[in-house]
């Protein structure tokens, strides 16, 4: 970028600005702001990126504060000359940057251009990431909504014949208990069994899509994955493996994020059911999140339907409808968090789920 | 009158209503049907049931508000709302109202007797096995409601 904050030499003086470096980087910035959908990743790579600009990389480093929380350019050190600017989002002061250099004659003038330009465009793109995210939450809200409204009309609907069909089976069997046929009984029997399958799909359709508001309380993550684990029956050729110390409790909807959990154990099951394989769960803290992640070994997901995990009724099993993975992420992103995956068919998958770590204001 | 329970039965489902009426007829409960909250309001109106048993959503007057009506009418009937969890405002004020029981549909048959057996428990009955024992399931246990002056019992 160049920022010109430092004393110009006496045979620089008649030199125009040093333009350049600091179109490129505003650009650079503008670019990952596009391609970052969540405002920390964009910060993250903003410090380094204002760091390149500099004269001399090396010996300089960003900081920028963006509500309450702070990202450093890598191996921060707070040099001794630094210049600071407000970060603005619509109007509101939403953090500031700092730039720090251990070079000679830095000049930390108030209102340098080159910096307010940068800190104009850090600001402007979090806002754009910011409103991509509502409006991105909105849409899914809303499909999940549509589903929902569909799931509860179509099961009402079904309930009905399903309430005609145990009916008739218990009449079936009246007639039949007379006529003491125990086979036929047996085959009422598997109808009635059946009727209940058929409810059981519709109350889960029902329950995946009425979600309420989280009632956060402290929750101590080990024993939460713990509790999941019990209630899942692991197949024999899988190895779970949980290493879950050294987390501080947090503030989070248990029933919820259990439901999260229990999912995306389960699916990790699910995807090493044939050949067998590993599953590990870690725990962990990094920047005012809590993170729980979970690897295995199975079958990995396709680059082209990684995007596509989080959309309701997207399924590649041949069980299921669809919808584990978009109310785990609604539930996660409800509790203040967000969920994450990396995956390369065949190779296993990675699920993450961050936590704040207190209760954002 | 005889020692029968009677039962009215209301749903707009056709072969609900019918195949409840068998089943109610055969377990030996006097039945009378209706197709509508309006219609279940005005057989109520005149005739006295020891149970009502009535779809939630039901066109024209739903379920929540005959149960109201019928209530006005005889405060001390036992109502028995079946829900296919459609509508949760109704659901909810169905719960709210706290006067009438609530069962899911497909509704199982057995808890549904029992609860019919329960719920007229303030009304003398005798509850006793099918003269048949062995022409049902083992995990099930048949009952047969019948009313009964002196006393409440129940053989299992």
């Amino acid at each position: 970028m160049g920022v010109r904050f430092y004393k110009k030499r006496p045979d620089e003086d008649s030199r125009p600005a040093e333009t350049g470096a600091e179109m490129k980087c505003l650009y650079e910035i503008g670019r990952a702001a596009g391609e970052n959908r969540n405002v920390e990743e964009f910060i993250a790579k903003a410090t380094g990126l204002v760091r390149e600009a500099m004269p001399s990389p090396p010996q300089s480093a960003v900081r920028i504060t963006l509500r309450g929380r702070v990202y450093e350019s890598p191996g921060f050190q707070a040099y001794a000359y630094h210049i600071a600017e407000e970060l603005a989002s619509g109007g509101e002061t939403i953090g500031r940057v700092e730039i720090y250099s251990g070079q000679d004659g830095l000049c930390l003038k108030e209102g340098n251009y080159p910096v307010k330009a940068l800190a104009g465009t850090i600001g402007s793109a979090v806002r754009r990431i910011e409103l991509e995210q509502v409006q991105e939450k909105l849409i899914r809200a809303e499909r999940l909504a549509a589903v929902g409204e569909l799931a509860s009309g179509v099961g009402h609907e079904l309930r009905n014949p399903l309430n005609v069909i145990r009916n008739c089976a218990y009449l079936l069997k009246m007639t039949l208990s007379e006529k003491n046929d125990a086979e036929a009984i047996k085959t009422v029997a598997v109808l009635d069994k059946q009727v209940d399958a058929a409810n059981r799909i519709i109350t889960d359709l029902l329950d995946f899509t009425r979600i309420t508001p989280p009632s956060p309380v402290r929750v101590d993550l080990k024993t939460l994955i713990n509790e999941c684990l019990n209630w899942i029956t692991v197949p024999s050729q899988v190895n779970v493996r949980a290493n879950l110390n050294g987390v501080a409790p947090i503030r989070t909807d248990p029933e919820q994020i259990s439901r999260v959990f229990t999912n995306i154990i389960s699916n990790a099951l699910q995807a090493m059911n044939t050949r067998g394989g590993e599953l590990d769960i870690e725990t962990g803290e990094d920047a005012g999140y809590t993170w729980i992640r979970f690897r295995d070994t199975g079958c990995g997901i396709a680059t082209a339907n990684l995007e596509r995990i989080f959309e309701p009724l997207f399924t590649t099993k041949h069980k299921g409808i669809g919808l584990g993975l978009a109310i785990s992420r609604r539930l996660v992103e409800e509790n203040g968090g967000r969920i994450e995956v990396e995956s390369r068919e065949g190779e296993g998958a990675t699920f993450t789920v961050r936590l704040p770590l207190e209760k954002r204001s | 009158m005889n020692d029968e329970l009677r039962i009215l039965i209301a749903d707009d489902n056709e072969d609900l209503l019918e195949t409840f009426a068998m089943i109610f007829t055969r377990r030996g409960f006097f039945v009378e049907t209706a197709r509508n909250g309006l219609s279940a309001v005005e057989k109520y109106r005149k005739h006295r049931y020891d149970v009502a048993l009535m779809d939630i959503a039901m066109p024209g007057i739903n379920g929540v508000e005959a149960s109201r009506k019928i209530k006005e009418i005889d405060p001390e009937a036992i109502i028995i709302l079946m829900t296919g969890y459609s509508d949760a405002a109704l659901l909810r004020l169905a719960r709210d109202e706290g006067r009438h029981h609530i069962v899911n549909k497909p509704v199982k048959i057995e808890q549904l007797i029992e609860l019919i057996a329960e719920a007229a428990g303030d009304q003398p009955l005798l509850v006793v096995d099918s003269d048949d024992a062995q022409i049902h399931e083992r995990t099930e246990t048949t009952i047969v409601v019948k009313r009964k002056d002196e006393q409440r019992q129940r053989v299992r």
